[in-house]
């Protein structure tokens, strides 16, 4: 199923569409094809040679990696994937280059229609994410190109499609449903009537909290202002109304027991502990007894040492050098840390909202501040 | 038809320096996958004017600019796609 059109989404001439597919079918080849067939390779080839030759199996991360390393099959997997990865970005990226004042225009008439836009440009970018750009997407969330830039947004939301070969649905949006029908399904009776999402990006998380809970006031916060122009300006764009700010999701400026739920998606895996440690303070700050806060990411680390190397390929690979802080957290007793109670903690499984062969590990974990 | 006279294919002397460090063949590779990409937009490319042809309509540049597969025909584009990623990819990672 194609993405679907919206005011903001890139205009692809034939050939962009063209190389556009093309990337995506690389994208299905290497983590469709070959992903799996690596982990048939190691149990049938690469792991019984091991044995046989140290009379045990591969035990540790490390002896797997040894073994991979010398497989041709993983080391060309691993130049397909990388190689795929930039490729990716450069290709949307001249296509938003090339029309970049059109949609910087079209997102600004959008935002005047509906919704509202606070920027900050004396927040301070934190240094994990000037470290690194993340996905290894040129400029990450946060680089502005022009006056009124949009450019981070028009890449990702294109970007992202084209990366999960459409897996993540026509709007980007699937994690996101899921996270809210997870709320739902732990709380029955919960009527959010303030939400915040945190490390909002595009708002393709967003915009299912609205769905979910209709009437509630809806709140989106992320760090990159471009990101957050286009957010604002898709949103508007397809009818609905979210307040958007820029902030440090460690530290808003949203006054203490100001929301019923604080929601992220895919955010976790990009902070290191002690930004995740921040973050879940702050979401105790924020919420009003009753309150809920639900993060849909990794639940763990894989214990397997050969999924736990697979789980590490895009820490090496695709700059996320915290993904592993946010599979190793204690989190009721990180929770408890951050004020919420361990006994009101919850994990859902959701295994099956994106790329089950790779995220076998993912949910929702959060917890209900008394 | 076989040439009767075979040229030579090498030259004597000593083997042909090594030109590619680790680092570069890691981006001759990347510039391949970029090459590929431009191949199969230009395979598609062709399949429009072809399509076109067969309704009778001239291909000038606004008719292939708006033309949109329909599903079958996008189905025959990802089995293309997928043969020619099946054929770059071969030697690169076959165990």
């Amino acid at each position: 199923m194609p993405q679907q059109r919206h005011a903001l989404l890139v205009d692809e001439q034939h050939d962009e569409r063209s190389r556009g597919a093309f990337i995506a079918s690389l994208r299905e080849f290497t983590m469709g094809g070959l992903y799996p067939q690596l982990r048939q390779h190691y149990d049938a080839v690469l792991a019984p040679a091991y044995a046989a030759r140290h009379g045990r199996p591969p035990e540790s991360v490390d002896r797997v990696r040894a073994v991979m390393e010398q497989s041709q099959l993983y080391t060309g997997f691993s130049l397909m994937a990388r190689a795929t990865q930039e490729l990716l970005w450069d290709t949307v990226g001249e296509t938003v280059e090339r029309q970049l004042p059109q949609l910087n225009d079209r997102a600004a008439t959008a935002r005047a229609a509906r919704g509202t836009l606070q920027l900050n440009p004396s927040l301070p970018l934190p240094d994990y994410v000037a470290a690194v750009d993340i996905h290894v997407m040129p400029g990450g969330f946060h680089t502005d190109l022009v006056d009124d830039d949009v450019f981070a947004g028009a890449l990702y939301d294109r970007g992202v499609y084209l990366f999960a070969f459409g897996g993540l649905g026509p709007l980007n949006d699937e994690l996101g449903v899921a996270t809210a029908a997870a709320v739902k399904r732990q709380f029955p009776d919960f009527a959010p009537r303030r939400i915040l999402d945190l490390g909002c990006g595009a708002g393709h998380a967003t915009l299912p909290l609205a769905d979910a809970f209709p009437g509630a006031e809806i709140h989106a916060a992320d760090i990159g202002a471009p990101m957050l122009r286009y957010a604002a300006g898709r949103a508007a764009a397809l009818g609905y109304s979210i307040h958007f700010s820029q902030q440090d999701a460690r530290s808003t400026t949203f006054a203490d027991d100001s929301f019923d739920l604080v929601c992220s998606t895919l955010l976790l895996h990009e902070m290191p502990r002690p930004a995740i440690l921040a973050l879940l303070r702050e979401c105790h700050r924020l919420l009003r007894p009753g309150g809920v806060m639900a993060h849909h990411d990794l639940l763990r680390w894989p214990d397997d040492p050969y999924d736990a190397f697979m789980m590490g390929w895009t820490t090496q690979h695709n700059n996320e050098p915290y993904e592993r802080a946010s599979g190793t957290l204690d989190f009721p007793r990180d929770c408890a840390a951050a004020g919420f109670s361990a006994a009101d903690v919850f994990i859902v499984s959701e295994p099956g909202a994106y790329l089950e062969e790779v995220y076998q590990v993912s949910g929702i974990r959060g917890a209900r501040k008394r | 038809m076989e040439p009767t006279v075979k040229r030579r294919r090498y030259a004597n002397g000593p083997p042909r320096p090594q030109y590619l460090s680790k680092a570069d063949a890691d981006r001759a590779a990347m510039m391949v996958l970029a090459l590929a990409a431009e191949v199969s937009a230009l395979r598609e490319r062709l399949d429009t004017h072809e399509r076109l042809a067969e309704g009778a309509l001239p291909p000038t540049p606004a008719a292939v600019e708006s033309y949109q597969a329909p599903e079958p025909v996008e189905a025959l584009r990802a089995d293309a796609r997928r043969t020619l990623i099946d054929r770059i990819t071969r030697v690169l990672i076959g165990d």
